[in-house]
Parts: C-alpha cells; sequence; structure tokens
C-alpha cells in the first residue's frame, strides 16, 4: 500500500521535470509552443506511449520485455496481410493483430512463469522469433494501402475539435490502465509481487498466473500500438518498430517506474514518454543532429535512475 | 491523490499559457510558405533538408555540398537525418516537425517510398513545396493520397547501374555473379539492382541477398556465399559500404583477383580500392551536385517556376581508367 502512496513523489519529479523543459526549449524555439506543435508531440508519443504502458506493468513485477519492438513488427504484418493482401474487413485485421501481440506475450508469460526462464532470456528469443516471422512473410517488403476506415485511426480528426484520433486512444488506454492498477486487485498483486514474489506467493496469490497476465498484456499493448502506427504511415514495415523496446523502458524509467519492481505508476510512464519525444522534437526543430539526441536522452534516463536510487535508500520505505 | 492532479493541472495550465503566446507564430510562419513572396520576415529562405541517414560517406558528402551551396546562396539550410535508413517513423517525424515549423521548402530523400506520403501530403496541405532528392517515391501511392513533388533530383538509377552492367558484360567471359541487395522497399536500391541485372542476362546468379546497405553485414553475406560458391567472379553491391564489405571478404578469404567487384557511390574507399585493383568499377552520383541542384530547384519554385518531374544529374562509372581524375576532382 505504501507504494501506491508514494507514486505522487515519483510523480512530481517527472512533472517537474517536463515543465523545465518545455519552458526552457520554448524560449530557445518559439515554433516549439505553438499548438500545432503540442498536438504534434502528443501524436508522436502515442506509438511510444502505448507500448510503454503494457512494458509498465511487466516491469511493475520485476520483469523485463524486449520482445516489445518485434511485436509491433510483427503484428503490423499480420495486418497487413489480411486487410492488404486478402482484402478483407479492417476488423478482421485487427482482431488477428490483437489476438497475435496476445499469444506473443502469453507465450512469454509461459515461458517466465511457468518454465522459469529469465525475462531478459525468454523475451529476447521471442524478440527474434517475432522479427524474423514478420521478414520472412513479408519478404523484407513493406505493405501499404489499408482503406480510410482503418486509416482514421492513425490521421483522423473528431469533428470540429480537431483532435486526433489516436489521442484519444492513448489517453483512454491510460485511464484503463490506471483504473485497473489502482482501484482492481489485479493491481495491487502486481506491485506486490514486484516489491516481495516469494511474500506473496506464500500469502496465497497466484503469483504464476499474474506474471502471465502481465506479459499478456505487454504483448497486447505492443499490438494496439502497431495498429496506430500502421494507420498513421498507412504502411506495415518488416522493420517496424526496431529499437522501440528500449524508447519504451527508458520512458517507464524516466517516469519513476524502478526496473527492480513493486514502484512506480501508470501516468508516470506517459510524463516519461512525453519527455522523451519533447526532447527528441524539440531537439528536432533546435536543429541538432539526431545523433546527439540519443546522447542527450542517454543523459536523461541516467539521472531519472539515479533519482529512482537515491529515493530508494535505506531507512526509507519502499 | 491531490497532489498529482494538482500537478497535472499545474502543467496543463503553464503548457496552454505557453502556447497562447506561442499560437500566433504558427500562421505567420505558413503564410511565408504559401505566398508568392520569397523572403520570409526574417530576411532569408528556410530549407529543411531531410535524408535518410548520415551513417555513408554518400550523405556526408551530400552535406557538404548542401551546406556550401546554401551558403553562397544566403539561403539558411537544416540538414537532418534519423541515425539509421530503416528509421522511418523518425523521418516523418521529421518531416511533420519542419512543416510545423513553417519552412519554406522541404527537400527529402525519402527513407520508405511509401511510409513518406502522409507525411508529403501534409506539408501539401501547408503549402511548402516538397523536393525528392536521390530517393524517389511511390508514384502509385502518391497519387492515391492526392499528394504532389515538384521534381525528383537524381541521376536515373537504373541508368546509371547499367553503366556498371555493360562493363562488365564486356569485360568477363562466363560471368557467375553474387548480388547484394539493398533494403526492400526503396526503389533507388530496386532499380540499381535491375539496371546492373539486365545487362548482364547470360551470367549465373550464384547469390543474391540483402546486406542492408551495411559493411558489416555484406562482410559476413559475402564470406558465406563465397564458401558455397567458390567460383563466383562478378560481385554487384548497390551501395559503397556493402562494396567494401564484399572486398574486405574477398581479400580475407583468399579469392583476392579471382572477383570482380562493382559497387555504387564511389566513396574515397572506393577510389583507394579500384587504385589498387581490388575494386573494379563503382559508379559515382556526384552527391554535392544533386544537393546544389535540389536547393536550387526549391528556389525555382518558390520564385514560380514549375519545374520538370525529373531534374536528372550526373552519373559516371569510375574504373582505372578514370579513377586519378575523379579522385582530383573530389
Amino acid at each position: 500500500m505504501k507504494n501506491i502512496k508514494k507514486i505522487n513523489l515519483s510523480n512530481m519529479t517527472s512533472v517537474i521535470a517536463l515543465l523545465v523543459l518545455c519552458v526552457a526549449i520554448s524560449i530557445a524555439e518559439p515554433a516549439f509552443r505553438t499548438v500545432g506543435n503540442m498536438i504534434n508531440i502528443l501524436q508522436q508519443v502515442t506509438v511510444i506511449a502505448v507500448i510503454a504502458l503494457g512494458i509498465n506493468v511487466v516491469i511493475f513485477t520485476g520483469g523485463i520485455d524486449i520482445s516489445v519492438g518485434s511485436v509491433v513488427g510483427f503484428t503490423g504484418i499480420i495486418m497487413g496481410k489480411i486487410i492488404v493482401e486478402k482484402g478483407l474487413f479492417p476488423v478482421l485485421g485487427v482482431a488477428a493483430a490483437l489476438s497475435i501481440g496476445i499469444l506473443c506475450g502469453t507465450f512469454n508469460g509461459i515461458m517466465i512463469a511457468k518454465f522459469k526462464l529469465q525475462p531478459m532470456i525468454a523475451t529476447l528469443a521471442m524478440m527474434s522469433m517475432a522479427r524474423g516471422a514478420a521478414l520472412t512473410l513479408a519478404d523484407g517488403q513493406t505493405i501499404t494501402g489499408y482503406s480510410d476506415g482503418f486509416r482514421w485511426i492513425g490521421v483522423g480528426v473528431i469533428g470540429s475539435t480537431q483532435i486526433p484520433v489516436q489521442i484519444l486512444f492513448m489517453i483512454l488506454f491510460y485511464i484503463l490502465a490506471y483504473y485497473l492498477m489502482r482501484y482492481r486487485k489485479f493491481g495491487r498483486y502486481i506491485y506486490s509481487i514486484g516489491g516481495n514474489e516469494e511474500a506473496t506467493r506464500l500469502s496465497g496469490i497466484n503469483v504464476d498466473k499474474y506474471k502471465m497476465l502481465a506479459y499478456t498484456i505487454s504483448g497486447f499493448c505492443s499490438a494496439v500500438a502497431s495498429v496506430i502506427l500502421v494507420a498513421k504511415l498507412n504502411s506495415a514495415q518488416s522493420t517496424a518498430g526496431e529499437n522501440y523496446e528500449m524508447d519504451a523502458i527508458a520512458s517507464c524509467v524516466i517516469g519513476g517506474t524502478s526496473l527492480l519492481g513493486g514502484f512506480g505508476s501508470v501516468w508516470g510512464t506517459f510524463v516519461g514518454a512525453v519527455i522523451m519525444i519533447v526532447i527528441r522534437n524539440g531537439l528536432n526543430l533546435l536543429n541538432v543532429s539526431s545523433n546527439l539526441q540519443k546522447l542527450v536522452i542517454g543523459v536523461v534516463i541516467l539521472l531519472a535512475v539515479l533519482a529512482d536510487s537515491i529515493r530508494h535508500r535505506p531507512g526509507k520505505v519502499k | 491523490m491531490k497532489r498529482r492532479i494538482l500537478a497535472v493541472l499545474v502543467m496543463m495550465v503553464m503548457v496552454s499559457a505557453l502556447t497562447a503566446c506561442g499560437g500566433s507564430d504558427t500562421s505567420e510562419t505558413s503564410g511565408g510558405a504559401s505566398g508568392g513572396e520569397s523572403l520570409e520576415e526574417a530576411g532569408g529562405i528556410e530549407i529543411a533538408y531531410i535524408v535518410k541517414a548520415k551513417t555513408d560517406e554518400f550523405w556526408t558528402t551530400m552535406e557538404k555540398g548542401a551546406y556550401a551551396y546554401a551558403e553562397e546562396k544566403g539561403v539558411k539550410l537544416s540538414f537532418q537525418a534519423p541515425e539509421k535508413e530503416t528509421d522511418v517513423e523518425k523521418q516523418v517525424q521529421m518531416v511533420e516537425n519542419a512543416v510545423n515549423k513553417g519552412v519554406d521548402a522541404i527537400i527529402l530523400s525519402a527513407a520508405d517510398s511509401k511510409s513518406l506520403v502522409p507525411a508529403i501530403v501534409k506539408a501539401n496541405n501547408a503549402g511548402i513545396p516538397v523536393i525528392l532528392v536521390n530517393d524517389t517515391v511511390d508514384d502509385e501511392a502518391l497519387e492515391a493520397e492526392g499528394g504532389h513533388v515538384e521534381t525528383y533530383v537524381g541521376i536515373d538509377q537504373y541508368e546509371a547501374a547499367s553503366l556498371a552492367g555493360i562493363y562488365a558484360a564486356k569485360s568477363i567471359k562466363d560471368g557467375k555473379v553474387c548480388y547484394l541487395e539493398g533494403i526492400s522497399g526503396v526503389k533507388a536500391h530496386g532499380d540499381r539492382l535491375n539496371g546492373f541485372k539486365d545487362q548482364v542476362e547470360t551470367f549465373e546468379v550464384a547469390a543474391s541477398q540483402t546486406a542492408k546497405c551495411d559493411r558489416n553485414e555484406a562482410f559476413n553475406v559475402m564470406q558465406n556465399v563465397l564458401s558455397a560458391n567458390p567460383e563466383v567472379n562478378t560481385v554487384w553491391a548497390i551501395n559503397a559500404e556493402m562494396g567494401q564489405g564484399a572486398i574486405q571478404a574477398i581479400e580475407q578469404g583468399g579469392f583476392s583477383g579471382k572477383v570482380q567487384v562493382f559497387d555504387f557511390d564511389a566513396s574515397s574507399d572506393d577510389v583507394e580500392a579500384i587504385k589498387n585493383g581490388t575494386l573494379t568499377g563503382s559508379v559515382a552520383q556526384f552527391p554535392d551536385l544533386q544537393a546544389e541542384a535540389a536547393i536550387q530547384a526549391c528556389l525555382d519554385v518558390i520564385d514560380g517556376q514549375t519545374l520538370a518531374e525529373h531534374t536528372k544529374t550526373k552519373a559516371e562509372l569510375i574504373t582505372a581508367e578514370n579513377v586519378e581524375e575523379f579522385g582530383a576532382a573530389e
């Protein structure tokens, strides 16, 4: 329970960091602080934010999932095959993609919870398998040409407000996740497993089942992110999602999620993802090379992890 | 809980306050781009030059040529690229950011011939002219979305590649060839492959694989191909990095002198290799001249001219015969 109360603190740090960042960049480059750019930023963050949402749950249990990027690619190709090549209803394609995402996630979950494989290893294997599957199925190609109805997810706006649909989807997902983690026993159990797995197991909670669920959710979120990505770009690349797992994990860490498990928040991860995109967007507008951008993000991750370790010094309640 | 909500609210208020101050900027900058005016209020033209990556010497040569010409013409240039040629989403975001910033023109070397189309359409809608350089986009996809580019500046990839193919067909008997392909989805790479291939139809194809334009991958692929097919006597790599990787594999595998390697881009490593005989020929495409032509095309469009669909730039096959003068000119 103390975990959930402490969330306020981690959120504050990342929110303040975001604010300072926005102010600093706005002063350096006026084009940053236009409404158009703000919407741009929120649009650019959707894919990473949704993936981060899934990984976040896994990290809460003390695990890790590096297969998410590959699952994005794989599910994207599945949609491409079904919607474009077979010409079937987009709904079927999306359903198939979500199912594959769930399957990959559950597979990871089984390997980790039942077969006791190390999360890093198991998801590394899935990362390779899913990517290989995507490349083989599509022969390395990109599949384009989706219907307007499908594309609405990625490019549509809500009537007169002009708010992009993808932003609403992202917010909706986050609200759902927040509700799940905060007000259902699922959330409590997940934090508990990450905090002390043995103790949780001894108190009679089916640890295996919840760990599996965490990975299933991660796979599902990757699939959702893939739907948004394909709709946005009007194309599914076999190489889509490469390295996205790194950005997603970084978002979680910057947002205050502890890689040790049991600590962090849903909205913190959202803020973390926004910070990453704000840095990328701001530096891009300031004409800073994307090579240097990587350096900056690395420093930010380091600072976030340092802040995290200070927070968890012995003597403070976790 | 309360503190957190308060924090988020404060953030939203501050951000909206900032955007309220900056709100007027959008209309000013985009107005400058869509009008017939050739100068922005700031007193100069701003061009966003977005390429696929800066990892290959080709791009750094292009960058130098671009900045040199931009300075000559008094144009403000921003040369941008993601870290990898395959990072399509990042490139799309760069184009979107440039549109939002309200630049006067966008020069683009598309990382994927189809995925950049929505971003091009966004630029069209904002009245910002788009000029393609070095890489084309898929015409069908562009038309389907109602997109429009002013011109494509670059060589004719197919024609340029066939220069190497013609040379190979003439100088090699009983050719057994290994193709090192590029990145699928990039039309230029496909055209280069076919340009050479169609000239050497009598050659036996031992292998045709992608090494993703990467030197290390090309080394590995070439090594594997040579172990399975030691009689390979010709290699066509669609870029210089892969050509170099192949050469390394050939030299280290003890096949020195037995394989004629051709590649594309005539990098400085290539020039050295041609001089010492490890590379037979390379197609030079003069990226700095492409950059100049692209920037000039922007200025012409802003001035009100309509451009030809393809602004063709120079391509030349560099071999031992002309490598000295090429090396000197670089």
